[in-house]
């Protein structure tokens, strides 16, 4: 699907419409600047909506597979590694395993869930590069995977995503040429030259470690600023562009970042750049558990996570949370609230069935 | 060149109308979500709400509970949602 035309004119450089940009640097809000005579209003908007044009989308639809409805003892929505972990121990002992797992986009980050053959028992099936659709009030979970939509109807879920990578806001941070780190990492799988002048900035250990993985691939960063500095032994290199105590504080450039400004107390300094890269906190998926009515845990300061109680069930009965979904950014963490509540799930159906 | 701090990339959203919009007594998410327009694109808010969440800490607020969560998660063809449904005992 592509849009055949943009609220533009000539090019997107030549627009003449982009001057009401400089004229108005807070927003052209015609609705209400027009608003005057009152009576024009109908002839003024006529006119507006002629100059702004309407993107138009063909009216080609994609021809979409039958739904399926699929039962489960267990579902697992994976992405987080304490996915797989669960899966195996549900499915062998004959419990019927359902993992959905997340597609490979950016934004994805802290791994995959277990690769198929690991889990070898048949009684493991997994709905692989899927989008999540939702919960239904009777607890059932639905996704979308190759056209087709899946809803799982299970005895009990496990909520193990992902964490999800979040942008650090600073002025001009919208600018081509300033990306977030999940979306550096797919570039670099990729073998696509990212820049000659990197700035990397957030998370310390990460920006460190994503600073090493660019310089490999023939980038060069120029400058790492971060809060607080990353122990242990560096390479010398590293220690000249790392910038504890440093912040970023704004980004400028024309059509493209060129240079940020950082500061460190009052002293601050400009440097050229052709490239920002941002490793922005990790946040918790929470939609899931919201919908399933999960209480979640919100705090002033801190990301929302979803409550669990002991054996990492939530507020919600037959409803786990494990990993990061707990809040556990540990892997060691992660892979015990895995064990816990896989053995608390089976331990229940086993009950059940005598 | 003018500088925009966008809080919400889909809606396009700076951190200045929000802050002008607390100023006005929009004081949690919800009621600041209605009036501004934020979290309400493609990504609902899973890109901005921490941010916006901050910035009310920031000012001494409490942000309160996010938005409400509804289906999809993620933004899915409706052809998908309306095709028929088959029993599958896989």
């Amino acid at each position: 699907m592509a849009v055949k035309s943009q609220n533009i004119v000539l090019s997107r450089n030549l627009d003449p419409i982009a001057i009401l940009d400089h004229l108005y640097k807070r927003g052209f809000d015609y609705q209400h600047r027009f608003i005057r005579p009152a009576f024009a209003k109908g002839i003024y908007q006529k006119i507006i909506r002629r100059m702004a044009g309407i993107g138009e989308v063909p009216m080609v639809g994609d021809a979409a597979k039958p739904a399926r409805r699929l039962q489960a003892d267990v579902l697992i929505i994976g992405g987080d590694p304490a996915a797989a972990v669960a899966a195996m121990i549900c499915a062998s002992v004959g419990a019927r395993v359902i993992e959905i797992r997340p597609d490979q986009s950016p934004g994805s980050v802290h791994g995959r869930g277990a690769e198929k053959d690991e889990s070898a028992s048949p009684s493991y099936v997994s709905i692989d590069n899927s989008k999540m659709m939702g919960a239904f009030d009777d607890g059932s979970i639905a996704a979308v995977s190759g056209e087709r939509l899946y809803i799982v109807e299970p005895m009990y879920t496990i909520i193990a995503e992902a964490g999800r990578e979040l942008p650090i806001v600073f002025p001009n941070w919208d600018l081509p040429g300033i990306m977030q780190e999940a979306a550096c990492l797919a570039l670099l799988r990729q073998d696509v030259p990212i820049g000659k002048r990197i700035i990397v900035t957030g998370a310390p250990e990460r920006a460190i470690s994503l600073a090493r993985s660019l310089n490999k691939a023939g980038n060069e960063v120029v400058a790492v600023p971060i809060d607080d500095p990353v122990s242990g032994e560096h390479e010398d290199w590293i220690e000249k562009i790392s910038k504890p105590g440093w912040r970023l504080v704004e980004a400028n450039g024309r059509n493209k970042v060129s240079s940020v400004i950082m500061t460190k107390g009052k002293v601050r300094e400009k440097i050229d750049c052709d490239c920002v890269v941002t490793s922005g906190p990790i946040s918790h998926r929470i939609e899931i558990a919201r919908q399933l009515g999960c209480k979640i845990r919100e705090k002033k300061w801190s990301l929302p996570a979803i409550l669990v109680g002991d054996g990492f069930e939530t507020t919600k009965r037959g409803v786990f949370a494990i990993g990061i979904s707990a809040g556990l950014d540990d892997p060691d963490k992660a892979i015990r609230s895995a064990e816990i509540a896989a053995k608390n799930i089976v331990a229940r159906i086993k009950g059940m069935g005598s | 060149m003018a500088k925009k701090t966008i809080a919400c990339l889909c809606e396009d959203v700076t951190r200045d109308e929000i802050i002008e919009a607390i100023l006005l007594g929009y004081r949690d998410i919800e009621s600041l979500k209605r009036y501004v327009g934020f979290g309400t694109g493609p990504c609902q808010g899973k890109q901005c709400i921490q941010f916006i969440r901050e910035l009310l800490s920031g000012m001494g607020i409490d942000p309160g509970a996010g938005i409400t969560s509804r289906p999809p998660i993620t933004p899915v063809p409706l052809a998908i949602l309306a095709a028929k449904e088959e029993r599958d005992e896989k």
